[in-house]
């Protein structure tokens, strides 16, 4: 990909920081997920210069574009998906932040591209929900405007520190606000448990009557709608480059495997429906790392239809990667069924697939 | 709308077996006692599943990620009062009497609560298919003793069958990949029996079995004419258990590596005879696969009714998920595919059980025997020692060999294939289409859907790979490249 050589050195550096620190955690991060360990992780990338990679050099960060930062959660994807992920989310409320701009975003900004060693600035995004019961909402009581509500299942909450929460107003019109995470009344519910993504402590996060003044108001009430769109694109894009990352490697580990294993009187590789399964993969593979990568090159490309496609395409390669594993595959300790959990995962993020798709049309009638 | 009106499945104790399947009406008319039967094993398995899997599946789960050692004796326990350990051994001698056709539904309902679960209650039944094959009475009698004893005991009696060896899965099953498989296990003729060294790997019950069924070639270099099946006590010196595998899912039942260094056999306890090891394996699978596609529907439609439970209470803005247009078109093709593959499974059982092994139960001599005979004596060491007088044995093996040819054999693994396929791929693809549906919300554990997903997947890799299915269905089908 010659056009994108310029970031061919963050992305090596950031491919072994990633095979170093992430992949020999992995496995266990998947069994049992370890907050400290997380935090720990998160610090050393700093070293790479990970989190703040969208933020600008004038906030302390490497200024770096949306699309090297969808490169490098790719990368980051082939040793975990669960760990790029928490890199996505950040991300995008870094995005939304630095898009929004005012004071308040850029004492965060500052302290995201520069993180305390033993306790880390990591952000979470927000976006509204037509599921919640309580949805989240701004009210005005005796003069103060107040968060309350519940939000659907949110990554990176109890890592994060300052929470980018997007809020449908009652008249249909967005929001957006900055939360702090030790503000009294904010309080993250019980964890998901999803089968994959298990790093990421996804939860629902509840606000009551959390004081949120003026100053916190990232966007003007009422404004935020192409924020949030924005925001929602961007975050489309990234899982779809971490579904292509995460994808990458089952097709490589099945390869490998291929190679390797000995059936039915050579290795297994030489039978033409292992390479037919591999074939599929590569196909898939690269039109998803095409589709995604145009989200970001503003090419005209619907992000969140990118998402549908490249996460669907990843599962259904996760899964054949299994198969060409047998037995071997559905253990954990071979890190492939992982793949497939986290693939299933990554398919629900920011929406059901099958919505998405039905949407992107019509949305054009209304 | 009332989406409630359509309970059905897990949501519902009714049972529905003819209902779901109307051609089974017709043969209710004509043999009511076989469909009786196979209603009856839907209303125990749906009650089981129902009042005692579902209550503790998601906990076990939990559990066994834990530690993968983890067993609920206590579920198992009430599984064996309820006589499903020895679901297919006949009434008169103590068992359930289930027929093929039973044992599919009981199946079905049973795994459409778990699967892992089932494995631990139901595959012991491996035991008596595999005792069956070469239809020896003595043994096969002897076994059907033990096994209701331990039963009666509440004591548990496991069988695995353990033919996968660390270098060789689908080698192991086929004559083709077997002609060049590379073995990990190894029989040695010694005065008296035979002494085996190797390892066998991802042995379902292997860690908590009594009894290893077990396939190992005396000559390494020429497997496919000297593999052989033994019969080896778990109490064997130089008998031992290596890991118990995590795992993605099914993670109630225990897959273990099983280790032999110099356990000594002795003759008695050779099923068969070296070269005819694949015989038996094959004989083995013509059943089970079709059993493991059943399994794996039970699978699916415990994923999609959960689904729609889930759906019918998720209110979006202002209505329902189940009322998304999409979500209808996804559900109704989904029951279309369970309707089809349930179809299909049934007409297999009815198969095994009217032209295979299960029909001997139905033989006339068998069936006599069974009428006459009351259970004290059925069940003596008398009986066990008339069974095992070589006349016997030869006449019960020359009626079995009438009725269970080699031509049935591949026959049947073909048709189980089929079925074995289009049960898992189904498994496979409602669990995850499932998912897409209810969102991350409808993903957490709690829902018991994602746990269908993981199940799921393993299915389409034992009892023969869908790859080695699809292989064996083409060759028995159209024929064999020369
Ligand atoms: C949970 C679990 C429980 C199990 N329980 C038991 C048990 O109780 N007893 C027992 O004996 N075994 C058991 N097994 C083992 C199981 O039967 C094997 O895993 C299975 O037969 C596949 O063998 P393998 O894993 O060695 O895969 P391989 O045979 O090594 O196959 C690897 C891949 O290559 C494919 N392949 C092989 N040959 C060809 C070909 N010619 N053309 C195209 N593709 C091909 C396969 O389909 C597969 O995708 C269990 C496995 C699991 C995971």
């Amino acid at each position: 990909m010659a056009v994108h050589e310029k970031y061919s050195e963050i992305i090596d550096v950031c491919r072994r920081f990633a095979a170093r620190e992430i992949g020999a955690a992995a496995l266990a991060y998947d069994l049992e997920t370890d907050s400290q360990g997380v935090k720990a992780l998160w610090t050393k990338s700093c070293e790479v210069g990970i989190p703040g990679l969208l933020i600008p050099e004038e906030s302390g960060g490497a200024g770096q574009s949306a699309l090297c930062c969808a490169l490098v959660l790719n990368v980051l994807a082939a040793e975990c998906a669960g760990m790029a992920s928490l890199f996505a989310d950040h991300f995008v409320a870094c995005h939304t932040l630095i898009r929004a701009g005012g004071k308040e975003s850029e004492r965060c900004l500052q302290a995201m591209a520069n993180p305390a060693i033993d306790d880390p600035a990591i952000a979470a995004v927000v976006f509204p929900s037509e599921e919640e019961e309580d949805p989240v909402r701004i009210v005005e009581s005796e003069g103060k405007l107040l968060l309350s509500g519940r939000t659907a299942l949110t990554g990176n909450t109890s890592l994060a520190q300052h929470y980018a929460v997007f809020v449908k107003e009652r008249d249909g019109k967005i929001t957006c606000i900055l939360v702090e995470g030790g503000t009294p009344g904010v309080s993250v519910g019980e964890g998901a448990n999803l089968p994959g993504l298990k790093v990421n402590p996804f939860a629902p996060v509840t606000f009551k009557e959390v004081e949120i003044g003026d100053r916190f108001l990232v966007t003007e009430r009422g404004s935020g709608r192409e924020l949030m769109e924005s925001a929602q694109n961007l975050f489309f894009g990234f899982v779809a480059a971490i579904a292509m990352g995460t994808a990458q490697r089952a097709y490589e580990k099945a390869a490998g495997y291929a190679r390797e294993r000995y059936q039915f009187g050579t290795t297994i590789i030489n039978h033409p429906e292992i390479q037919r399964m591999l074939g599929t993969m590569r196909m898939k593979l690269g039109v998803g790392r095409a589709a995604y990568m145009d989200v970001f090159d503003g090419g005209e490309r619907d992000a969140g239809l990118t998402k549908a496609f490249c996460t669907d395409a990843a599962l259904e390669i996760a899964v054949d990667a299994v198969q060409i594993h047998g037995g071997y595959g559905y253990m954990h300790e071979y890190g492939v069924e992982k793949i497939m959990r986290d693939c299933k995962v990554l398919q629900l993020l920011g929406g059901r697939n099958g919505s998405l798709i039905i949407e992107s049309i019509a949305r054009e009638l209304r | 709308m009332d989406h409630l009106a359509a309970k059905y499945g897990l949501s519902s104790d009714a049972p529905d077996l003819v209902t779901t399947v109307p051609a089974l009406g017709k043969l209710k008319k004509i043999r009511p006692s076989y469909i009786k039967r196979a209603e009856s094993a839907q209303v125990t398995g749906r009650r089981f599943a129902r009042e005692e899997i579902l209550p503790r599946v998601l906990e076990i789960d939990k559990e066994c990620t834990r530690d993968p050692r983890y067993f609920d004796w206590d579920l198992w326990r009430k599984a064996n009062d309820e006589k499903l350990t020895v679901a297919l051994i006949p009434r008169e001698m103590g068992g359930l009497g289930y027929t093929a056709l039973g044992a599919t539904v009981l199946c079905e309902e049973m795994t459409s609560a778990c699967m892992g679960i089932t494995a631990n209650i139901l595959f012991n039944n491996f035991g008596l298919l595999g005792a069956l094959v070469e239809f020896r009475t003595g043994i096969v009698l002897r076994i059907i003793r033990d096994m209701v004893k331990a039963q009666r005991r509440g004591e548990p009696l496991f069988w695995a069958w353990a033919i996968t060896e660390p270098s060789a899965g689908t080698d192991v099953e086929d004559e083709r990949a077997m002609a060049t498989m590379r073995p990990s296990t190894h029989a040695e003729k010694v005065s008296g029996g035979y002494r085996i060294n190797g390892t066998k790997c991802f042995i379902t019950n292997g860690s908590l079995a009594h009894y290893v069924i077990a396939t190992i070639p005396l000559d390494r270099s020429n497997p496919l004419e000297s593999i052989a099946t033994f019969l080896i006590p778990t109490s064997s010196e130089g008998f031992s258990v290596g890991k118990v595998e995590r795992k993605c899912g099914q993670k109630a039942s225990q897959t273990a590596e099983l280790i032999f260094e110099d356990v000594y056999v002795p003759e008695e306890n050779l099923w068969e005879p070296p070269g005819r090891g694949l015989r038996h394996t094959r004989e083995i699978l013509s059943t089970t696969r079709g059993f493991i596609g059943a399994s794996a529907l039970g699978v699916a439609r415990g994923a999609l009714e959960r689904c729609i439970e889930y759906a019918s209470k998720k209110k979006i803005g202002n209505h329902f998920l189940i009322d998304e247009d999409w979500v209808r078109y996804a559900i109704a093709d989904m029951i279309k595919d369970i309707k089809t593959v349930r179809a299909a499974c049934y007409n297999f059982a009815i198969s095994v059980d009217t032209y295979h092994v299960m029909g001997l139960f139905e033989s006339l001599p068998v069936k006599t025997a069974l009428k006459m005979i009351p259970e004290r004596i059925l069940l003596s060491e008398f009986v066990q020692t008339i069974g095992g007088l070589s006349l016997v044995e030869s006449l019960a093996g020359k009626i079995k060999n009438r009725m269970v040819s080699d031509a049935t054999v591949e026959r049947f693994v073909k048709e189980g294939s089929a079925v074995k396929v289009a049960g898992t791929d189904l498994a496979m693809n409602v669990s995850s289409r499932v998912l897409d549906i209810v969102g991350l919300e409808g993903m957490s554990h709690r829902y018991g859907m994602e746990k269908c997903f993981r199940d799921a997947k393993v299915t389409q890799i034992y009892e023969g790979s869908n790859q080695a299915c699809r292989l064996d269905l083409f060759h028995q089908e159209i024929g064999s490249p020369q």
